[in-house]
């Protein structure tokens, strides 16, 4: 049961908060009052976590931007800034904070598979701790009731980051039934697939020869996690491939 | 913790809990134009308020968290203008845009869309439409599709940008010589040209018939709605504003089981936490049974239902009630409430249910049969109607075709969720004030459940935030109801989202059989149609809605020649019982399901025999003068009686629509349909013809009565229930005709079971038809007793003799003489109350049809499909009706835009799933998605007036055929673009992918 609420001022403050089992409010990511296990609020509207600026090869955006704050900025990548008009309606976008919406977003959200695919990496305050940086392996960590002493502070995405990304649904504004992101690194290419399973699927391919059969067989072994209630699993693999192809067609252009 | 708050620029310092959320602090606080939609999860938008000016959903953000900022809400936007002595700015220019443009249905959403609306305007005084609809996507709105409210952001942007805005009905000053529009133009005539692409109109267009009498004042006018002021200033109106802070908040224990038997429940836990008042169960209250459908008496359909039961029939049913003083008190005390059930066999799939071995759902000594109900087959009605020899047309015709159709469980989506107050008045009578379309129906039903006679009871009708059918149901009434007997305390219930999804109503699923004898010229010699109706775990509204089914969707195509004379038409309905929640009423009752096989088929029939779809349809559908084939042969359970089609203005739908969508160009144009650039995407057309009914023949009766004041304005007091549509407005533009006085002289007061006089309640679309009929009844009436009071005065004031008081007219506020001599009404109310042989002039009416006056639409429908993964995106939607004459232009427009977008969902992405446990997939708004602004198609609305000689002002209904052509006119346009033959809606990528792979 909720029974304090703090707006802090200092980073450490909320470090200290964490430890005393309080949660960190992300802004619009909905927090239910009746949640039995959280003791406190933290509120960080005044840390001015809300910069969004190139550091050497990343983009690197504080945890507190909000999405109306991300897409009113020039750097960041026109896809992202689609991905977020496609799925974030404009109340949201002006609450939804971009590392509140990482830990809340499931493998429907469209914007963390664009995020997926961009290889973020998430950046801690304070730096030294044992929590993972990339977002399919915090994702699931911050569902849990472990108690943290750490919070998210940014996001880094890489400045080259390429993405173009393509998805089905029933509506223009509807969550995806099949989300296909894709990304061409120097080293590899990286598929990021939303509208499988409560958490977005990543695969890195090295050959993009083999790239349609990799991606076939890896979805295939994936078969078991596929959650998708609205559509088949034989839907998903056939027109995610046929989009897969698609954009790597416009990946080429 | 006290804390500062800045609320509409004035200092707020308030106790705030940690866990409080900004929504409930405003409401407690009296700003009750923020709205609870129930969803509490962002996702409807009603809780809207600024926030430093930017939009966002106060349901999301704690109040701690806006201290400091500045909260706007839309209270401070501005007031009525008419303040007495006092000076004032009157409403802001925002919400004088929404009040003239019509954008205002139920007004639930309005103040949310107001502020939404005020965020853009103060950084972009010239958006583009889409700008508009970006800033309106988080909102909404089940009445409008938006296409009113993005109107009436660009009118607003042109009052604040200082042009000049011309009055709405500027545009209807053309509209006599409204004709064809030239091929392949565009025909859509913005208000306020911003020198864009706007796909938006406010006023419709409207063909008029020369028989139509043009010299009525306000009859056909565009007329602001009675009660937009109060909606768009957000004050108390709903059924939520009027709660005391003492009253008590209950919650329903729900039922986790599909079906099983309790066999044990203790309280005991729950009763103990502090704040918990009461706690009742199947143990605590009497039994009961009766039907929630709220219908006239006897209602036809099985009685089923209690209001607590000891067996639970769907996941989601009543097992036990709460009342605390918290809403988190009464949550609390739900999950304490222990249940040991029985598990019995459920039945998910209504092909399961008329088994043999099949679990019986309804075992109940006290269950009630109607007509050829059988709850031993798990039947709670079967419909069997046969018009001509269905056989014999068969033999004649030369090809036959039959296929299966699928139809959905669909939601109404209200925005607001059912709710209710209860409380007992100084006088120890209960009063019920609810969001109901049905007050006397639920006053009438609730009596025996309570063991309150009926003289006990007040129901009151507030506004409603949208119903669609959803409210034409006692269903959460009895609830409080029981709540405030046991406690004698006011009691407030609400359903949340989840809960509207789960335990609340739904359009009646159908598995649906169809075959078709045609002859090689086009000709229908027989049509025969099987419905499996789905109507959940009880018998509300079954039989009515499945029979309209087959009476409306199967009475259009009549065939030709002889057969038109002598139709072959069969009608076979079984509506089975089963494990899930209960179907109801949803706009178009049951006739959007019958549209969706009937017009597939025929665009089949036609394209196989190598025909015009548009005609070989009109070639076969029924014509003026003909009688409705179904009158002969059925009555919702009743003794039928013939009645003759007297208006059907279907050709000139057709040829308007036609024109306006560009069917001449776009159908069978090969570049058309493949010119988009992409390779994959390929452009379709498709219409579907529709008829709907008008009120329910000699049963739907609507009373009316004026009473005149000191200042000839008039008091209309109506049992009539406007759910949103504009249906007091209607009514009181139509007093205002006859009585010669302006809209805004007309008080309407709807609807309260103490004051106003009897109304079926608002339902079969028959407000404007049968209410209106009381209203033209009752205002003939004062009409009268003004005239021969005038006829007095007049003689009095200038000397005149003999004067014969039917030559007296009113116009303009005044009885006047055709040779120019008057009195005012005010004179004529002061002389009646004051001066001599004084009276009250006041008047009751009554009406009840004979006949249901059918309306008729074409809708047509533009789309694009992925051919490769079959997304389908719905371009444009054009709806070309004849109502009969229409009333009020921007109401009417409204409904039809409305219907549409509903339709559209019905069509595209609606539906509702069930596991084999029983559990629902869709329960939240996520899930089960509807049209937002900005993911509208661009929509066209055109009126084709006839004048129906069965009503005074030759009117018939508008409110329920938009929901019936959509889904086939859309079904049409994919099979039209790329050969894929859809059976089952809604057409999700998959199903049309997989129809693509059928090819």
């Amino acid at each position: 049961m909720i029974q304090d609420y703090i707006r802090v001022k200092t980073k450490d403050e909320v470090v200290g908060l964490l430890e005393k089992g309080y949660t960190i409010l992300g802004g619009g990511t909905y927090l239910s009052r009746n949640q039995e296990d959280v003791l406190g609020l933290i509120d960080i509207q005044e840390l001015g976590l809300n910069k969004i600026i190139p550091i050497e090869d990343d983009l690197v955006i504080d945890s507190y931007c909000t999405f109306t704050e991300i897409l009113d900025n020039p750097n960041v990548w026109d896809s992202l800034k689609d991905v977020i008009l496609q799925e974030s309606k404009i109340n949201s976008r002006n609450m939804t904070t971009i590392a509140g919406h990482l830990l809340v977003a499931d493998g429907f959200s469209n914007i963390l598979g664009w995020l997926v695919c961009a290889d973020a990496t998430i950046h801690y305050y304070p730096d030294k701790n044992p929590y993972p940086n990339k977002i399919p392996e915090i994702n699931s960590l911050f569902k849990s009731k472990e108690t943290f002493n750490s919070f998210i502070d940014s996001i880094n995405i890489p400045i080259n980051t390429c993405i173009v990304w393509e998805v089905i649904s029933r509506t223009p504004d509807d969550f995806p039934l099949v989300g296909v992101f894709y990304n061409k690194k120097t080293d590899c290419s990286i598929i990021a697939l939303t509208g499988f399973c409560n958490k977005v699927l990543l695969f890195k391919f090295n050959d993009d020869l083999k790239i349609y059969e990799d991606f076939e067989t890896q979805l295939l072994i994936a078969h078991s996690q596929y959650s998708n209630r609205f559509i088949s699993f034989d839907y998903y693999l056939k027109t995610s491939t046929l989009v897969l192809k698609r954009l790597l067609e416009k990946g080429k252009k | 913790m006290k804390r500062n708050l800045i609320i509409n620029g004035l200092p707020y310092y308030i106790d705030i809990e940690p866990n409080e959320i900004l929504l409930n602090t405003l409401r407690s606080i009296g700003l009750v134009s923020i709205k609870n939609g129930g969803c509490n999860k962002g996702e409807c938008g009603a809780c809207t308020v600024l926030i430093d000016g930017s939009p966002i959903n106060s349901c999301q953000i704690f109040t701690n968290q806006a201290v400091g900022h500045d909260i706007k809400t839309v209270e401070y936007m501005g007031e009525n203008p008419d303040q007495g002595w006092r000076t004032s700015s009157g409403l802001g220019v925002i919400q004088k845009a929404f009040v003239e443009s019509g954008a205002i249905q139920c007004g639930f959403c309005t103040p949310a869309m107001v502020l939404a609306i005020k965020s853009l305007l103060d950084d972009n005084l010239n958006p583009t439409e889409l700008e508009i609809r970006d800033s309106l996507s988080s909102v909404l709105c089940r009445c409008t599709s938006y296409v009113k409210p993005v109107q009436a952001a660009l009118r607003a942007a042109a009052y604040l940008r200082g042009e000049h805005v011309p009055p709405i009905d500027q545009y209807l000053e053309v509209s006599d010589s409204f004709g064809v529009v030239k091929n392949g133009s565009d025909s859509t005539d913005p208000v306020i040209n911003n020198d864009q692409k706007i796909s938006t109109q406010v006023l419709p267009k409207i063909q008029i018939d020369s028989a139509i009498n043009r010299k009525t004042s306000k009859i056909g006018r565009p007329t602001e709605k009675v009660d937009a002021n109060k909606l768009v200033q957000g004050k108390t109106a709903f059924v939520a504003d009027f709660s005391p802070q003492n009253a008590l908040i209950a919650k329903v224990l729900f039922s986790t089981e599909a079906h099983a038997n309790i066999i044990e429940i203790d309280v005991s836990e729950a009763v103990k936490l502090p704040g918990v008042e009461c706690v009742l169960t199947y143990k605590d209250i009497p039994r009961v049974v009766y039907s929630t459908a709220g219908q006239s008496d006897p209602i036809p359909g099985p009685l089923d239902a209690f209001s607590l039961d000891k067996k639970v029939r769907f996941v989601g049913d009543r097992v036990a009630f709460v009342a605390a003083k918290t809403e988190q008190i009464a949550i609390q005390a739900i999950k304490l409430i222990k249940v040991k059930y029985e598990k019995l066999p459920a039945i998910t799939n209504s092909n399961d249910s008329m088994k043999s071995d099949a679990a019986i759902i309804h075992d109940e000594p006290e269950y009630k049969n109607f007509a050829d109900s059988n709850p031993m087959e798990n039947l709670a009605a079967k419909i069997r109607i046969d018009i001509g020899d269905v056989e014999k047309g068969f033999q004649e015709a030369d090809l036959i075709f039959e296929n299966e159709y699928d139809v959905p469980k669909v939601q109404q989506v209200h925005i607001e969720p059912h709710v209710v107050l209860t409380y007992w008045d100084p006088d120890d009578r209960l009063v019920i004030t609810t969001s109901t379309q049905v007050p006397f129906h639920a006053r009438r039903i609730l009596a025996p459940i309570l063991g309150l006679p009926i003289k006990k009871i007040r129901v009151i009708k507030p506004r409603i935030g949208g119903g669609f059918g959803g409210k034409q149901e006692v269903l959460i009434e009895d609830v409080a109801a029981h709540l405030t007997i046991a406690t004698g305390k006011p009691v407030l219930y609400e359903y949340t989202r989840e809960e509207e999804f789960i335990a609340s109503r739904s359009r009646h699923p159908m598995k649906i059989k169809l075959k078709t004898g045609v002859k090689k010229d086009g000709t229908i010699t027989a049509n025969e149609m099987y419905a499996l109706s789905d109507t959940g775990a009880y018998g509300c509204h079954a039989l009515t809605v499945t029979g309209n089914t087959g009476h409306k969707a199967m009475a259009l195509y009549v065939g030709d020649g002889p057969y038109r004379k002598n139709p072959n038409i069969r009608f076979y309905a079984d509506v089975v019982y089963t494990n899930t929640p209960p179907a109801g009423a949803y706009r178009g009752y049951g006739v959007p399901q019958g549209y969706w096989p009937v017009e597939r088929q025929m665009e089949i029939i036609a394209r196989k025999l190598n025909m015009d779809p548009i005609e070989f349809r009109l070639k076969n559908a029924v014509r003026s003068g003909e009688l409705h084939p179904f009158s002969t042969a059925w009555s919702e359970g009743r003794a039928p009686k013939p009645e003759i089609i007297h208006t059907v203005g279907l050709e000139e739908c057709v040829r308007q629509g036609k024109a306006a969508i560009g069917w001449d160009q776009k159908f069978g144009n090969f570049d058309w349909h493949n010119g988009t650039g992409k390779p994959n995407i390929r452009r379709g057309i498709g219409l579907a013809m529709v008829m709907q009914g008008t009120a329910i023949p000699y049963l739907d009766m609507g009373a009316a009565s004026i009473k005149m004041n000191d200042d000839g304005s008039f008091n209309l007091l109506v049992g009539a229930t406007d759910l949103g549509t504009g249906s007091d407005t209607v009514l009181a533009q139509m007093a205002a005709e006859i009585l010669g006085v302006e809209v805004n002289d007309i008080l309407v007061y709807s609807s309260d079971t103490d004051f106003t006089p009897f109304d079926v309640g608002a339902y079969a679309s028959s407000t404007t038809y049968i209410s209106g009929g009381a209203v033209i009844r009752a205002a003939d009436q004062v009409a009268d007793s003004i005239k021969k009071r005038a006829a007095r005065l007049i003689d009095k004031k200038f000397g005149l003799k003999d004067i014969d008081f039917n030559e007296i007219y009113l116009y303009d506020r005044k009885a006047s003489l055709p040779s120019g001599e008057f009195v005012t009404l005010k004179e004529v109310a002061y002389d009646s109350l004051h001066h001599e042989n004084q009276e009250q002039i006041m008047a009751v009416g009554s009406f009840m049809s004979p006949s249901s006056p059918p309306p008729f639409a074409a809708q047509f429908a533009e789309v694009e499909v992925d051919i490769e993964t079959g997304q389908t995106r719905v371009i444009h939607l054009v709806m070309a009706v004849d109502s009969g004459v229409i009333v009020n232009p921007i109401t009417a427009a409204g409904q039809i835009e409305g219907g549409m977008g509903q339709a559209l969902g019905y069509a595209i992405c609606e539906e509702m799933v069930y596991d084999e446990y029983g559990n629902a997939r869709e329960k939240d708004l996520i899930d089960y998605h509807i049209f937002r602004a900005d993911e509208m198609p661009k929509m066209e609305t055109i009126f084709v007036q006839t004048y129906e000689p069965s009503h005074p002002f030759g009117l018939k209904a508008v409110a329920e055929i938009p929901m019936d052509g959509v889904a086939p006119a859309v079904g049409n346009a994919i099979l039209d673009a790329c050969n894929a033959n859809l059976f089952k809606i809604p057409a999700t990528p998959e199903r049309v992918w997989e129809a693509l792979q059928k090819i």
